[in-house]
């Protein structure tokens, strides 16, 4: 019988190693709790944190390590130090996740190797150049989000939320996939560059099918990043979810969708004419309505979902300014998205020690008296609400003075003008948080608000987030323009 | 010669799409409203394959590119049923807890 011996393709696996971790640790914690299906969760969770910090160490030895491979997988300095987001901010999730489920009383042994999958396909959108493996991460990271927003499971409130956020998540693929039909039919390949290709030698009849696809590719991808006339679902998904997934969802879970949508831009030259105003308008409302919204809200999460609108506004104003002028300016997204993931996290990590009866959404009171009950924490919270305000020598700050002049670099000053502005206005709502902290404690409830060596951890790599990377900003800059 | 041009799959496929669109705006029932988004994955399988067909035998491209097209496809469908799974699994704990499925009543979080 002849031997046939199948070809491999030219693919170093090492490089996807930190990839592969995570998708075995998430399989090894199905297999421990199928062995104790009645047990308590710590050996799911002790497995599933080591199994991320092994991941998280294969990922920073391998920074430097520049590489593309069968045009699907394409690993630079920009989605490294996204990759290294994704990991901590999930890190940090477990290290609440656990104390936050025993003191709610909600049990789902799930939710590890579930929210350990939802970072792999957030890191698999971060480093692919093809749409079909984008589609693939982006699936991988939404099914897992919906599972785990009802993951309380005897709260209708958490079950409202998976239900919406399934259906609406579920419509915007739809038209994720429509896009990408067309652009498929447009220049024939899958491939993000492919565009690049397709703009070299271009074929006028073409154009429509290249606008169409574009179009609703920003349709969908504005659904998945929050982006305001598709933001309906952020309110109600985070008002009613697990406070521990909310925070991954309005971090780590954001960062994946953020950064194929950069790919996105930065390749799709060829249809700027079309692109940049629908980018320019849809970043100006998201931006306006997030924060209007925020101003009148008593629901801390509904608050930071209008918030986190916002910022995708924000966000999308600089990809307004990177597709109208191709510009090599990768530093401002890592930048933005490293403060603002961290200065959420740690918001939601207090908000997840302070949460009482989860059958009800949380309101600002649950904060009240936090100064008195635990002075650390009311101080934490101070350092994250400046960072998201953006004021002081904090992480978030610098984000937006990068985002500001690259804007104006682009000639875009007009928006830059609108981001200053909203800003200022969003400061108001931030200090609502701070001022019920300093607060007196009259009627709230009475939670000790006793941080464990888990929270403390968390807390500890939030601050450092913040504030680190304003003190190494010269290191982490260089080191990134040598990379890239 | 005889035949269907591209553009009659395209339309069929651009009226499924506005169908599925459609009927997730007005229907109220989430059982309904998930089969009018399958309704948007098949229009988008459609698509897929006509354009993989038509540029394959149309513009000559090589079959390694045309095979994107029937790939793509695949994924769509194992994922479209990856999602039915988790869909009627939350409409099941849904229903569970309330015995009533319908969107309008499913409104606790107002936004």
């Amino acid at each position: 019988m002849n031997r046939y011996l199948f070809p491999l393709p030219d693919f170093q696996f090492t490089n996807l190693l930190p990839l592969i971790i995570l998708a075995v640790t998430g399989m090894f914690g199905l297999v421990i709790h199928m062995i104790k299906p009645k047990g308590s969760s710590n050996a799911l969770f002790l497995t599933t944190v080591i199994g991320v910090v092994a991941a998280l160490m294969a990922q920073i030895s391998m920074v430097g390590n520049i590489f593309e491979q069968l045009e699907m997988i394409k690993q630079d300095a920009t989605n490294m130090v996204a990759e290294v987001v994704i990991l901590v901010s999930l890190l940090t999730v477990l290290l609440i996740s656990n104390p936050y489920f025993k003191r709610s009383r909600i049990h789902c042994p799930e939710f590890f190797p579930l929210i350990t999958w939802a970072a792999l396909g957030g890191m698999l959108m971060c480093i692919s150049t093809n749409l079909l493996v984008v589609f693939i991460g982006l699936e991988l990271l939404s099914i897992s989000l919906y599972v785990l927003a009802g993951a309380n499971k005897r709260s209708k409130f958490s079950q409202e939320s998976a239900l919406k956020y399934f259906l609406l998540g579920a419509f915007a693929t739809g038209f994720f996939l429509y896009g990408i039909a067309f652009l498929y039919g447009a220049s024939g390949s899958l491939s993000l560059d492919g565009f690049m290709r397709f703009a070299t030698h271009t074929n006028t009849a073409n154009q429509p099918l290249l606008t169409i696809g574009f179009v609703l590719i920003l349709v969908g991808f504005s659904f998945k990043c929050g982006l305001a006339p598709f933001h309906q679902w952020i309110p109600d998904v985070y008002s009613g979810a697990p406070t521990n997934v909310v925070a991954f969802m309005a971090t780590g879970a954001k960062v994946g969708p953020f950064l194929a949508f950069f790919h996105l831009v930065t390749e799709a030259s060829t249809v700027r004419d079309i692109g940049v105003p629908i980018l320019m308008v849809v970043s100006l409302l998201s931006m306006v309505l997030g924060n209007v919204m925020a101003f009148s809200q008593n629901d801390t999460k509904k608050l930071l979902a209008y918030s986190s609108v916002a910022n995708a506004g924000y966000v999308g104003a600089l990809f307004a300014g990177l597709m109208a002028v191709k510009s090599s300016t990768y530093w401002t997204i890592n930048y933005f998205l490293i403060g603002y993931v961290f200065a959420t996290l740690g918001v939601f990590v207090i908000l997840a020690l302070v949460a009482g009866d989860e059958d009800s959404p949380q309101t600002i009171d649950s904060l009240r008296g936090l100064s008195k009950r635990n002075p650390m924490l009311a101080a934490s919270l101070v350092i994250f609400v400046l960072s998201q305000i953006g004021i002081g020598p904090v992480a978030g700050f610098l984000g937006k003075v990068l985002i500001i002049s690259d804007l104006v670099h682009c000639q875009l000053t007009w928006l830059a003008v609108a981001l200053v502005a909203n800003s200022a206005f969003g400061a108001f709502y931030y200090f609502k948080l701070v001022r019920a902290a300093y607060s007196d404690a009259e009627g709230s409830s009475e939670i000790s608000a006793k941080p464990c060596l888990g929270t403390v951890s968390a807390l500890a790599i939030c601050l450092v987030g913040v504030v680190g990377s304003v003190v190494f900003y010269g290191p982490l800059y260089n080191f990134f323009v040598s990379k890239s | 010669m005889n035949g269907v041009p591209l553009a009659a799959y395209i339309g069929l496929s651009m009226f499924m799409f506005t169908t599925g669109v459609v009927g997730v705006v007005i229907r109220r029932n989430p059982i309904v409203i998930f089969m009018c988004i399958e309704l948007m994955l098949n229009a988008v399988n459609l698509a897929f394959l006509s354009f993989a067909r038509y540029r394959y035998a149309a513009d000559g491209v090589s079959v390694n590119l045309a095979m994107n097209g029937p790939m793509m496809v695949i994924f769509v469908m194992a994922v479209a049923a990856a999602e039915v799974a988790v869909g009627l699994g939350i409409i099941m704990a849904i229903y569970r807890l309330k015995e009533e499925v319908d969107v309008d009543e499913i409104n606790l979080i107002k936004g």
